[in-house]
């Protein structure tokens, strides 16, 4: 099975590639950490969950 | 916590109740067999035990007492081995039920620790570091709580138990979240899932459902509307055969909902918010909570100004029960409400008395959103001075907590602030601060 982080990493890519836009590879640390443009909302949500 | 032998158990059991060592015998267990058993010179065999328990029986029975042979056999080892796991489901229930009483909880850590360390018992220290883990969580402590799982961590990855680096993999990633550390969060779920996958570990199903349900709450948070919507279709794919799943479902369903209206897809949206209220007699209080507090923000984005506060009221009437760390949310919500109705002091007054009950939790993300609401409101009202103040506690949070998610929020308030007050020097020195330096100015300056 496929591992999920590249699951993740393209499907990323697709959405970058359709949208053009909201993903910023962060030049300021080596480009090594991935930084997502934000706007201002409050999410009132479900907290993560572990046990 | 006292360690006896069962010699010295039965010793003291009996002379607790001033008996002689001729009132427990019997045709077959003799005084000098007991004397050589208390002394610890002769072991215990299953038959002695049960004569010298029912012996003993016949004087406890009468005071609503029973000793069992099981009871008397038991090496000192299998009784601390018992004690300590009766003392981890002890902590273990009393931190998870959310009802912390810190100095009772560090006693009892206290207490197992040295018996643990002097016992050696490599197994029960490490699951009492993951236990510390969780409480430092539920106390808003999450460096400390990563720090618990570090070690625990490298214990699990050595003795290739698998389920367990899954679980604190998923663990981890919850702290990061709390932390606003989105990318590490997004990481570490995905080495639970993963884990979980290439090893088929026995919690296999849990985590993919915890993992890929934190993973959902991720891209909400950073606004990735389609990466969650590919994680919601993927959660309802899991099969998992646990009551846990129809909760972990249900506040799915409101996920997915608030991914739809935040797309202004607010059809769908509605249909599922609906799908959820048509069960609201039987769903669980924080679900219902959430549902009313997402379901005001829906109308309050369409301008529905009665609606909305009708469901803010719904869910304020049903705030006893709620958890505890949910509750300050409704009033931001009202508080958005009751500006749009143009009520502005009454949204004042809510907002302020929110932030009183959020400085409780510690939790920075509730008490910046706080911040920066009643800096918004402020500005609207052109009070820039008390909305500088509200900024100014904001940012303190922001740089003691490193949270990088908030600071192009600061920085923007901070450029409608200053222009208000006329300072645009000041303005200008944020604008420059949300962007690039194309000119590389600073640096010829400091030249």
């Amino acid at each position: 099975m496929k591992k999920l982080k590249s699951v993740i990493a393209s499907l990323l890519i697709c959405s970058l590639l359709i949208s053009g836009a909201g993903l910023i590879w962060a030049s300021s640390n080596g480009g090594n950490e991935l930084t997502l443009a934000m706007e201002f909302t409050i999410q009132h949500e479900p907290k993560p969950v572990s046990h | 916590m006292e360690l006896l032998s069962p010699g010295e158990k039965i010793k003291k059991l009996r002379m607790e109740l001033g008996l002689k060592q001729e009132d427990i015998t019997n045709e077959t267990v003799s005084k000098s067999l007991i004397s050589m058993i208390e002394k610890n010179k002769r072991g215990l065999t299953w038959n002695t035990a049960t004569i010298i328990a029912q012996s003993l029986n016949r004087y406890y029975r009468t005071m609503g007492k029973m000793i069992t042979p099981e009871f008397l056999m038991e090496t000192e080892e299998d009784r601390v081995n018992r004690e300590v796991k009766e003392e981890i489901e002890y902590l273990q229930t009393l931190i998870e039920s959310g009802h912390i009483n810190t100095k009772l909880i560090y006693m009892t850590f206290d207490k197992i620790l040295k018996l643990v360390e002097q016992w050696d018992m490599k197994q029960e220290l490490i699951e009492l570091r993951y236990l510390k883990g969780r409480f430092y969580y539920k106390s808003y402590l999450y460096n400390k709580a990563l720090e618990e799982c570090s070690n625990v961590l490298e214990y699990y990855i050595e003795v290739r138990d698998y389920s367990e680096v899954a679980r604190t993999y998923n663990f981890m990633g919850a702290c990061y979240y709390m932390q606003m550390m989105m990318d590490q969060a997004l990481n570490y779920y995905s080495k639970a899932y993963d884990t979980a996958i290439e090893h088929s570990t026995a919690n296999k199903a849990r985590i993919k459902v915890e993992a890929v349900f934190n993973i959902i709450i991720c891209y909400r948070k950073i606004h990735r509307y389609d990466m969650a919507l590919q994680f919601i279709n993927m959660f309802k794919e899991i099969e998992w055969d646990n009551p846990l799943y129809e909760y972990y479902n249900n506040q799915t369903i409101i996920l997915e909902a608030n991914t739809y209206r935040d797309l202004r897809n607010y059809e769908r949206s509605e249909k599922l918010y609906e799908k959820l209220m048509q069960k609201h007699k039987v769903l669980d209080k924080d679900i219902l909570f959430l549902l009313y507090d997402n379901y005001t923000i829906f109308y309050m984005e369409q301008g529905k100004i009665q609606k909305a506060l009708n469901y803010v009221d719904k869910a304020i009437k049903i705030l006893k029960g709620v958890r505890p760390d949910y509750i300050p949310w409704i009033y931001i919500t009202k508080a958005r409400c009751l500006v749009l109705a143009g009520r502005y002091d009454e949204a004042l007054n809510t907002l302020n008395e929110g932030l009183v009950l959020a400085e409780d939790f510690t939790e920075n993300e509730m008490i910046i959103d706080f911040h920066f609401t009643l800096s918004q409101v402020y500005i609207k009202l052109n009070d820039f001075n008390n909305a500088l103040m509200h900024l100014k506690d904001g940012e303190k949070i922001i740089i003691d907590n490193n949270i990088k998610l908030k600071r192009n929020d600061l920085y923007s308030f901070y450029i409608e602030v200053y222009i208000g007050l006329g300072e645009s020097s000041k303005s200008i020195e944020y604008a420059s601060k949300i962007r690039k330096d194309y000119l590389a100015l600073k640096n010829t300056q400091e030249r």
